[in-house]
């Protein structure tokens, strides 16, 4: 029991950190210009794919390809704010932004798939198992999960220690305070934008470790549902918010399949992501600005 | 018995106390003027009356009734209705259209077609001096025009209390004079009751019956207009400095 | 009668086709299921101003509870209205939990919704799980292609005649007023809560007969096939295209969103998404108020007819 215990814990919270960081970006975006990104899932695809390439062609695993995806993921980022986003920050209607994200998720989805194929694709890479006699896990994991933690440490730095951090932290806050104490708010929103499309990018990359075959152009799908509920779970003006949304998504991913086996007539690798939108709405209903998120 | 009273309302906001326990009566058929310095909370206890906010305590009473825990839309149609400090017309509808959500929604919900409500709402645009414009969309208009569409559809809720977030603010001189004129002639023809906020310091003096004074959340003082004038607690608020009230208020 | 014209017109065209050749009944089938499920959306989003990403769940319930009836031997027609009646009543408890949020959180929580239900079905082995309900030896002799599509038919024109109904009542007037400012409706008067849940029940109805239909025609309901999130977004598309919150733009919109995509199928096969995902983003940026808008806009002269 408490083996079983333990594995849930360490495999929830290993791979709910990488969620967290992934959907950090997403976050972002949404505190600092209030638009839901909605091609969120197809950056983290981008990101898969980066990861894929770099493995063959350049040899480069998928930790070492992490520098290559978020160079691509910011300058992908500032190209799409500047070329769309920002007209759209300032129409009347507050759903212009979701309906284009939206559209350009889908058209970036079918782009990978005419570049790309359909083809299921994998990045083999694997270094054994760290294990005692019970519990094991995957060093290529372990590996992922540090990195996590590096690239997070790091984001703390950007935010909290630069002027960058700053500026976007003061334009979350309020933007014509912003503005007046002289931030750039316009450049501000443009990085603040390729960040969070710069941390997808990584998140997709990450994720990789765990999929080891999964990777496809709709394989974004399948995590927008969990990003979504990571970030509104955890706040959606907050990036930190997102990490803890990440690792209650990690938790619930890894305890409910092992719960749900008690009940009979449930399939349980299907149920938990219907659990996972269960959390959503809850958190919709009693605290719709999540965990860490301001009132 | 006050038409509106408002009773020990506090209300806070994560740290700032916009309201710290505000008593005040509206009178039926007065004007009363609203004022005080910016962020005093006259528009957070306007938002309290309306039921956009539920205070953290104390109560609104409507003609006797307990109105504190009521939803905006049934306040509206029991007979409060509002203009907002910048204008927020319905932008995709024209001004007709405006008036007519009001209409079809306050008072007369229900009771109403929606070619009567048309008629009803020509009628508002008459008084208020926007019939020219009633095919227009309401984001075309000027200024002024939106200021006098706030109260219009305001109007087309047939209230007994409307209560005017400065509604002059932004005008030029002749322009206030129209409104003040207009404001009047909604109080004695229509017998509805006026809660002003306000700054322009002539024009609720002039028009109001009596006046109350806020300031940090707090009423400092209430009375006719003269009163307030001479008030030395509302002079420092106002100047900052209690010299400087006291030269003023010898004068 | 001249308010009507374009209606009529476009009507009168797609039967005629349709008597034309069986090679076009397919499309038309489409195009007038298209025009149902655009035009219902229409009521939520272009009058109410709520992006339902989840709007496909409609027509899956209505696909279930059609293909759960007719197993039971009910005669399928009524099983189709059956369809419509169970997804008002879903749509009253979504709306119940979702219709409370505001914009954004309301468009994620819908999207959320269709791979959920999908889940749940999968996941909780209802109604058949993954492998479905399969309706092939309850429905073969009562197949005919004519008739599911003049059902459609049918049910695009009452919807339409709903739609212009709405427009200029009370209802219309106060999800319009919501739409543009939702505390100055309240202070107004509008009751938000009352008129959200109508709209999206309103909204419900008709993909849900329309669902039972599209299970007659396909024979066989699974999650797979009948909720599909892909409706959920030509459905947004078409309401935006041809001109949200107008009466004729669904309409106008369905029929070239349909020729477009034939087109494109034809002619740069496999680029169909792509082409139509940037031809959205574009569409947002320069024309949000859709064909009919930009028409109305141009030609004064149109805008009795474009309603």
């Amino acid at each position: 029991m408490f083996e079983l215990a333990f594995q849930v814990l360490v495999y929830g919270l290993i791979i709910g950190a990488v969620y967290g960081l992934a959907t950090m970006g997403l976050n972002l975006i949404w505190g600092v210009m209030r638009v839901v990104n909605f091609t969120h899932a197809e950056f983290l695809t981008l990101g898969a794919y980066t990861a894929y390439w770099a493995w063959v062609l350049l040899g480069l695993n998928p930790i070492a390809s992490i520098p290559l995806s978020a160079l691509l993921g910011f300058a992908v980022g500032l190209l799409v704010f500047y070329v769309i986003i920002y007209k759209l920050l300032f129409s009347p209607d507050i759903h212009s932004t979701l309906v284009a994200t939206f559209a350009l998720g889908i058209a970036l989805a079918e782009l990978m798939k005419v570049l790309w194929t359909a083809d299921y694709r994998g990045v083999p890479w694997a270094l054994g198992v760290i294990g005692y006699s019970w519990f094991s896990i995957p060093t290529t994991y372990v590996i992922a999960f540090t990195t996590c933690v590096l690239i997070i440490l790091a984001m703390y730095l950007i935010l909290y220690r630069t002027y960058l951090g700053k500026s976007i932290r003061a334009v979350i806050w309020d933007p014509g305070a912003a503005a007046i104490c002289g931030v750039n708010v316009k450049r501000t929103l443009a990085i603040g934008f390729a960040l969070g499309s710069a941390l997808a990018f990584i998140g997709g990359s990450l994720i990789v470790v765990y999929l080891p075959t999964g990777i496809n152009p709709y394989m974004g799908h399948l995590y927008l549902l969990k990003c979504f509920v990571i970030a509104v779970v955890g706040g959606l003006g907050n990036p930190w918010g997102a990490l803890v949304g990440g690792l209650v998504l990690g938790l619930i991913e890894q305890a409910a399949p092992t719960l749900l086996g008690f009940i009979p007539g449930v399939e349980p690798l299907s149920f938990t992501p219907f659990i996972g939108f269960l959390a959503l709405i809850i958190v919709l209903l009693v605290r719709p600005e999540g965990i860490l998120g301001k009132r | 018995m006050a038409l509106l009273s408002v009773d020990n309302v506090v209300k806070r906001f994560g740290g700032v106390i916009a309201l710290r326990g505000v008593s005040l009566d509206i009178r039926e058929g007065e004007i009363l003027g609203l004022i005080g310095p910016n962020g005093s909370g006259k528009t957070t206890l306007v938002n309290v009356i309306t039921g956009v906010y539920h205070p953290d305590s104390g109560k609104v009473m409507f003609k006797g009734e307990d109105i504190t825990r009521t939803p905006p839309h049934i306040r509206c149609r029991m007979g409060i209705a509002r203009t907002y400090q910048i204008p927020r017309p319905f932008n995709n509808l024209t001004v007709l259209e405006n008036v007519v959500v009001s209409v079809l929604n306050g008072r007369r919900h229900g009771k109403v077609s929606v070619d009567e409500a048309k008629e009803l709402a020509e009628d508002i645009l008459e008084v208020v001096g926007l019939s020219k414009f009633k095919e227009y969309p309401s984001k075309s208009l000027n200024a002024q025009g939106r200021k006098r569409l706030e109260m219009a559809r305001a109007l087309g809720a047939e209230p007994e209390l409307m209560m005017l977030d400065e509604c002059l603010a932004g005008l030029t001189p002749s322009e206030v004079s129209e409104m003040l004129i207009t404001i009047k002639r909604i109080r004695d023809e229509k017998k509805i009751t006026i809660l002003m906020i306000e700054h322009l310091m002539h024009a609720v003096m002039n028009i109001s019956d009596r006046v109350v004074v806020l300031n940090e959340g707090m009423k400092i003082a209430e009375g006719k207009p003269e009163e307030i004038a001479g008030d030395i607690k509302v002079a420092e608020v106002y100047f900052g400095d209690r010299e400087l009230a006291l030269k003023f208020v010898k004068r | 009668m001249k308010r009507y014209l374009v209606f009529v017109v476009i009507y009168l065209i797609l039967i005629a086709l349709s008597l034309v050749s069986t090679a076009y009944l397919e499309v038309i089938y489409y195009i007038l299921f298209l025009m149902v499920i655009s035009q219902s959306l229409n009521i939520l989003m272009g009058f109410g101003g709520l992006y339902n990403f989840g709007h496909a769940v409609f027509i899956g319930i209505g696909a279930y509870a059609f293909a759960l009836l007719v197993v039971q031997g009910i005669n399928p027609y009524i099983s189709m209205i059956a369809g419509g009646v169970l997804s008002s009543v879903v749509a009253l408890l979504i709306g119940m939990v979702t219709l409370r949020l505001r914009g954004p959180y309301f468009a994620i929580c819908t999207l959320a919704i269709v791979p959920a239900i999908k889940y749940l079905i999968i996941g909780g082995k209802i109604a058949g799980g993954a492998a479905g309900i399969v309706l092939l030896r309850y429905l073969i002799e009562a197949y005919n292609p004519y008739i599911l599509s003049y059902i459609l038919l049918s049910l695009s024109i009452i919807i339409t005649i709903l739609t212009l109904k709405i427009s200029t009542s009370p209802l219309g007037y106060s999800l319009k007023a919501l739409r543009e400012d939702h505390d100055a409706a309240l202070t107004s008067g509008v009751d938000a809560t009352r008129c959200r849940v109508i709209a999206f029940i309103l909204s419900a109805l008709f993909p849900g007969v329309a669902g039972g239909v599209v299970a007659f025609k396909i024979f066989w309901v699974m999650p797979e096939t009948v909720i599909d999130l892909t409706w959920s977004v030509e459905a947004i598309l078409i309401v935006l295209l041809g001109g949200s919150g107008t009466v004729t733009g669904p309409i106008i919109g369905a029929l070239i969103y349909e020729v477009l995509k034939d087109l494109l199928m034809r002619y740069f096969p496999g680029l169909q998404l792509l082409i139509f995902g940037l031809l959205v983003v574009a569409l947002i940026s320069v024309a949000p108020e859709g064909i009919v808008g930009l028409l109305g806009n141009r030609f004064k002269k149109l805008r009795r007819i474009l309603i």
